[in-house]
């Protein structure tokens, strides 16, 4: 794992000083709350319905066990014992006191992190692929360019002050683990002719109210170049972004009024100036960032031990996958036991998951986007152990990818933004398929549920979305289908008229019974299904009642 | 009552700010003479400044509120493209954006009474803290 330099360490310190500071000047009101927000939030504080949350950035998604202890130390001293992940890998705390807020940021400073643009107008913490070196498909291992971009953006004095917020993912294999077409800007690593790595950059891709995907706008970028052209991007997007409507003022507004020509013509402009100024990144700084990504000490290959328990069984199903060293597997523990609050995890658990990740796997910890934790280098020799661990702390769900292992943003039950809760509908829909067994037959299918139109829950790429509103003071969510967030990208299409809250699980019920009809086998999942025969035949089976009306008609 | 804040620090307003005859960025074009000062709406494209570059002495930017970073990067648009004037910076501004705002080549920013009757002249004092870009850079 990367760690901090002495620069590192000293600018976190500082800028943990600086907060205390900007508290102290809110409390005795040389600040106004309308100053003080925006700083607030660049350091990850948000007030919320009923309290402050403080986000966390854990940048692409890594932690070790240490960073993963202080979470559940934060969570005991300073919150209720537990913790929040999210889709955008970083950790929430829902009760901090804002007088406690500067403590919170010196302890996260002491393992190396801080929780600095997780809100606010500027460029958040990047993400990347949560299998990142340890998939057997990449081309390289994108935490390197993710990091390098961390650096770059932190602070950034031009970028600060941006029209809205400003999201950069970053994925190192084909298949797309970090939904990269969604994000302001995707960086893809690709190979040009001769086999050299370099990246494909996308732009103007988001959810929230106006759901696009990203578009092509540098087909190969050599990898040198990346900061004079991501430069000249933000650049573009402060100078010429709309500010006269905060719903209208992400990039992908800009780059669809204008057309990704227009934009890349303006961008390769000053991309052009950028290049002739910019001497390169520092060799020694890449070299230390090269060396912060190596390899873990990778135990030689043992014989394999035999594994029974039809438990264990299905969890290797579900939870384990292929790692590129054969006798290794990438392990992800699923935060979404039946009935529970998907992504939440107490401080016993956390602590559990760091001693496990300390014992068996080389002491490294991903957050994924979909809200799970990964183990992402263990020996196949440990996973009956890994195992039988994680069932003792109630982490042993087996069903990642199914049905129950849904996304769901905070909602209502926290969020001052949100117009519905997400929390209780996520839980009532994994309890009415908490049947392992069937959830099996129903095979791969990602339920994405957002509390309000900003679409933190992504049910734009949810295979089945559910969004949540307000109608005339009634919860009432509407069904989306067909998206998804790999990297053939697609946006949902709406279903019909929207259901009350009792009727969700039901619409569900309706939904995955057609499909198991529709399919021709059981590998075909359910994603294929609805793109070989569309929406029609599933919105038939959502509102029977109407297409009785249409058929008698 | 109002300051200017320099990268040396404060001064006192009547010093730089004499009132002085700004050029609007539409009349440039045709204004005569040397050492002009020219103040520059926000959303203009300050590109189209440079071939008056070598007449002009101080050009003025302006941060319409404390959230809108257009300006910063017409600093920096500025610079890029040779400007070696002097960029002044108007608006409501907070003591909190000052690193940012020398970093990306103002030389000064017009602090106005309002705001100087909440943040006097002590706040307006740059951190010490490490620039991650320069850092970075080979």
């Amino acid at each position: 794992m990367y760690q901090y330099t002495d620069f590192d360490q000293a600018f976190v310190r500082e800028r943990v000083a600086e907060f205390r500071d900007q508290v102290e000047r809110r409390l005795d009101g040389t600040l106004s709350e309308d100053e003080f927000k925006p700083l607030r939030l660049k350091n990850g504080l948000y007030l919320q319905l009923h309290a402050y949350m403080l986000r966390i950035a854990v940048p692409y998604g890594t932690l070790n066990s240490r960073q993963m202890r202080q979470f559940a130390y934060i969570g005991d001293r300073w919150d209720k014992g537990y913790g929040h992940f999210t889709t955008r890998q970083n950790i929430q705390f829902n009760w901090p006191k804002l007088k406690d807020v500067p403590d919170i940021l010196d302890a996260l400073a002491d393992v190396q992190m801080h929780a600095m643009q997780t809100s606010g107008n500027c460029i958040r913490n990047v993400t990347a692929d949560h299998f990142a070196g340890a998939t057997p498909e990449e081309i390289e291992d994108p935490r390197k360019t993710a990091e390098l971009l961390r650096q770059w953006s932190t602070d950034h004095p031009e970028f600060a002050w941006l029209g809205r917020k400003f999201k950069i993912a970053v994925t190192g294999a084909e298949h797309d683990r970090a939904v990269v077409k969604a994000h302001d800007v995707g960086v893809e690593i690709v190979r040009d002719e001769d086999g050299t790595p370099g990246y494909r950059i996308l732009v103007g891709g988001g959810l929230g109210r106006t759901p696009m995907i990203g578009k092509v706008i540098r087909e190969f970028l050599p990898k040198a170049h990346l900061l004079p052209y991501l430069e000249a991007v933000l650049q573009t997007y402060n100078l010429e972004g709309r500010r006269d409507n905060k719903y209208k003022a992400r990039i992908k507004i800009l780059v669809h009024e204008i057309g990704i020509d227009e934009m890349r013509d303006r961008v390769e402009a000053k991309f052009a100036e950028n290049l002739a100024r910019f001497n390169g990144v520092n060799p020694d700084l890449l070299a230390r960032i090269e060396e912060g990504f190596k390899d873990p000490d990778f135990e030689p290959v043992s014989d394999t031990v035999p594994m029974v328990g039809a438990g264990l069984r299905s969890w290797l199903d579900t939870n384990v996958v292929a790692h590129r060293m054969p006798h290794y597997a990438i392990v992800t523990i699923s935060l979404k036991g039946i009935g529970d609050t998907p992504g939440d995890a107490t401080s016993d658990q956390m602590r559990a998951m760091a001693d496990i990740a300390e014992e068996f796997c080389h002491d490294e910890l991903r957050v994924s986007h979909e809200q799970n934790i990964i183990l992402p280098h263990v020996p196949r020799r440990h996973l009956a152990a890994v195992y039988a661990r994680l069932k003792e702390t109630g982490l042993a769900t087996a069903n990642v990818g199914l049905i129950s292992d849904i996304i769901a943003c905070p909602g209502m039950d926290y969020c001052a933004l949100a117009t519905a809760r997400s929390i209780p509908i996520a839980q009532d829909i994994a309890t009415a398929f908490a049947d392992l067994e069937r959830q099996r037959d129903i095979g791969g299918l990602k339920i994405k549920i957002s509390g309000c139109i900003n679409a933190c829950g992504h049910h734009h790429v949810g295979h089945i979305g559910i969004l949540g509103l307000d109608r005339a003071g009634v919860e009432n969510y509407q069904i989306t289908l067909g998206g998804d967030g790999s990297e053939n990208a697609a946006i949902g299409e709406r279903a019909g008229p929207g259901f009350g809250a009792d009727e969700v699980v039901p619409a569900v019920e309706r939904i995955v019974d057609a499909y198991l009809e529709l399919r021709d086998d059981r590998d075909e999942t359910f994603l294929e299904v609805y793109r070989r025969v569309g929406l029609e035949p599933f919105k038939a089976a959502l509102y029977p009642a109407q297409e009785a009306r249409s058929n008698a008609a | 009552m109002g300051f200017i804040v320099t990268r040396d620090g404060v001064s006192e307003q009547a010093d730089s700010a004499e009132a002085r005859d700004f050029v609007s960025f539409e009349d440039l074009p045709g204004a005569d003479g040397q050492n002009l000062a020219v103040a520059v709406p926000n959303s203009a494209s300050v590109d189209e400044l440079a071939p008056h570059f070598e007449r002009i002495e101080l050009i003025q930017l302006h941060f319409p509120s404390f959230a809108d970073g257009r300006a910063f990067s017409q600093a920096q648009r500025l610079r890029t493209l040779g400007f070696e004037g002097r960029i002044q910076g108007t608006g409501p501004i907070v003591s909190d954006q000052l690193r940012a705002v020398f970093q990306m080549g103002f030389d000064e920013i017009v602090v106005d009474d309002a705001i100087a009757a909440r943040q006097p002249a002590e706040h307006w004092k740059v951190r010490p803290q490490g620039s991650y870009q320069s850092h970075i850079l080979a």
